[in-house]
């Protein structure tokens, strides 16, 4: 394989997944007194004005690298915050449960705060796990002002809307001197498995070292590399279809997203300024079109018109490094919005190919690396959705009857006996979602524990309940000076 | 010895360019790899360009920095004896 230096790098693809990557590689190789020249070509947006974004706690470190000013982003991109993600209605006779991004009372011992709650239960608790959680507390009360001063906040994100979000980073890309040519593409020239160059709709001939297909699922560049390299995942999701809409803004804007199942599939709400996002995903084997507006509509008592929907299909590329063509973003997995994940491709992506950015166009140990971990990472963050149906349980309804008999991977069937049987998690190598969100995912769908661990009964019953009201009652007061300022 | 193809790979990725796998879970991490892929000779072709794009002076800085704290830090440690007395010193002490 021929070795060439990476002088120039080509970024070919639209939105959210095309800007933020063209400013990340600008910024950190491109600057001016640097070889390395970084040029963006912007295919037509997929974007409309009902689109939205959700940016989890942790995507904001992509934010800080990239300059991006928080308060100044939420105020243009008419951002909302979130604290925990409600999910109702996905299992008969239980209650609604808030997915925060904070730990679960205190480890004490060090043994997790579940296995203390789960004897506090049997002996006649009847406090909710969640309220435990500091995120989860904060999400139920009134307006919490973020941005003030104040001495802890639990971990938080935010809803912003699609295109101004787009429209600020392709500003700062701008600004920050980054090439940029709107243009479709006709044709890519590919010779011993590399792209020698691409061709332009208005016949500009576009030449590169590295190419990064930020296209989104049509995957525009790789796929003049490899046909045929999309593994589905439609056997386990079986959602095929989304509609999108804005409803009124709810006011005050509740500081978590809604989740709610109904009998072919589930609808979200994600609060922003100026209006609510929704999304409803289905499968058009259980239901049509018409007959989900209604049922969401009737469910939620909101009324909704200026519908879009599109046709999805959840999966990953199955090779999305190749030569010296690196996919990122959704061009490298589809998932749900389920848990505000839609980023999470980009995200991840970015990471490993920051990790692994190339010396040169001899690059198949990165490419082989990266490939390996991007699907590890990503079927992981897949398993994390697919519990929420897997563990659901609307009886009598064939979507959810189909949901709960999907194949999972053998990694997320352990996870689940294991969590049955002694309330452990089996947190493994690329598992992004840490033990605390699984507890709550699995405590959230009723899964009940059969054994507490017998390092509980070190602490008295007398003692365990003093804990308890202690951490209650500064839970309590800690919850209450968030509201204060 | 023919080295099983992970770790040839490993090799490769590092003399390469000096990548190191940093592992949630891996028995070492990554300061012993690098310590001993770097401490045995391997060494790197290539130089990650995220870091071949900052200033020299920038870099060297860092590393001066970091290596005189390091040097301050063994300084104040305490010498094996000291270590001894402080930590665990015998009760009757008879010469041996």
């Amino acid at each position: 394989m021929t070795r060439n230096a990476i002088n120039k790098i080509v970024v070919v693809g639209r939105d959210v997944d095309a800007w933020i990557t063209a400013l990340y590689l600008k910024n950190s190789l491109g600057k001016p007194d640097n070889t390395i020249s970084v040029e963006l070509i912007e295919l037509p947006s997929e974007l409309n004005k009902d689109d939205f974004y959700c940016v989890l706690p942790s995507y904001k470190i992509l934010h800080t690298a990239l300059g991006a000013h928080e308060e100044k982003l939420a105020q243009s991109a008419k951002a909302s915050h979130f604290f925990a993600q409600r999910f109702s209605g996905w299992n008969k006779n239980t209650p609604d449960f808030m997915h925060a991004y904070d730990k679960l009372g205190v480890n004490f011992n060090s043994v997790d705060f579940y296995q203390y709650w789960l004897k506090a239960t049997e002996l006649g608790l009847t406090v909710a796990l969640e309220d435990f959680c500091f995120g989860a507390c904060a999400a139920k009360q009134p307006v919490i002002n973020v941005y003030a001063k104040h001495t802890q906040l639990p971990a938080y994100g935010y809803h912003l809307s699609a295109i101004p979000y787009v429209q600020s980073i392709g500003r700062a890309a701008i600004a920050s001197g980054l090439k940029h040519t709107q243009s479709d593409i006709k044709h890519v020239v590919v010779e011993k498995q590399q792209i020698q160059s691409i061709e332009l709709a208005n016949g500009e001939r576009v030449n590169g070292d590295l190419f990064i297909d930020a296209s989104g699922t049509k995957a525009e560049l790789l796929k003049y590399l490899q046909a045929d390299n999309f593994t589905s995942w439609a056997e386990e999701f079986i959602c095929d279809k989304v509609i999108s809409a804005s409803v009124r803004a709810f006011s005050p804007a509740p500081a978590f997203s809604l989740t709610t199942a109904f009998s072919s599939g589930w609808y979200g709400f994600y609060p922003l300024q100026d209006r609510t996002g929704l999304n409803i995903y289905y499968s058009s084997k259980h239901s049509t079109k018409e007959q989900v507006i209604a049922e969401v509509s009737q469910l939620s008592q909101v009324s909704m018109d200026d519908l879009t929907e599109r046709s999805i299909e959840s999966g990953i590329t199955t090779t999305p490094w190749i030569g010296n063509c690196v996919a990122v973003g959704s061009a490298v997995a589809r998932l749900e919005a389920l848990d505000a994940l839609q980023l999470q491709p980009l995200v991840t992506s970015l990471v490993q190919l920051r990790e692994l950015f190339p010396t040169n166009t001899a690059c198949q140990l990165e490419a082989k690396t990266y490939n390996h971990k991007v699907q590890a990472y990503l079927q992981a963050v897949r398993d994390y959705q697919l519990a929420h149906y897997k563990l659901s349980d609307r009886p009598g309804e064939p979507f959810w009857d189909e949901c709960q008999n999907i194949s999972v991977s053998q990694a997320l069937q352990e996870k689940i006996e294991l969590f049955k049987q002694v309330g452990q998690l089996s947190n493994r190598e690329y598992d992004t979602f840490l033990e605390e969100s699984w507890t709550t995912l699995f405590n959230g769908h009723s899964l009940q524990t059969h054994h507490y661990s017998p390092l509980v009964n070190k602490v008295s019953d007398d003692e365990l309940r003093q804990q308890f009201m202690y951490l209650l009652q500064k839970m309590g007061q800690d919850t209450k000076a968030l509201t204060k300022i | 010895m023919t080295a099983p193809d992970s770790l040839v790979e490993k090799m490769a990725l590092f003399t390469q360019r000096g990548y190191v796998d940093s592992y949630k879970y891996g028995l070492f991490n990554l300061p012993s790899w690098l310590s001993v892929l770097n401490g045995q000779g391997a060494k790197q072709q290539g130089i990650d360009p995220f870091i071949q794009a900052q200033p020299e002076k920038q870099l060297s800085q860092i590393v001066k920095t970091f290596a005189a704290n390091v040097q301050q830090r063994v300084q104040q440690a305490p010498n094996h004896q000291q270590f001894i007395e402080q930590y665990c010193p015998a009760t009757n002490k008879t010469s041996l």
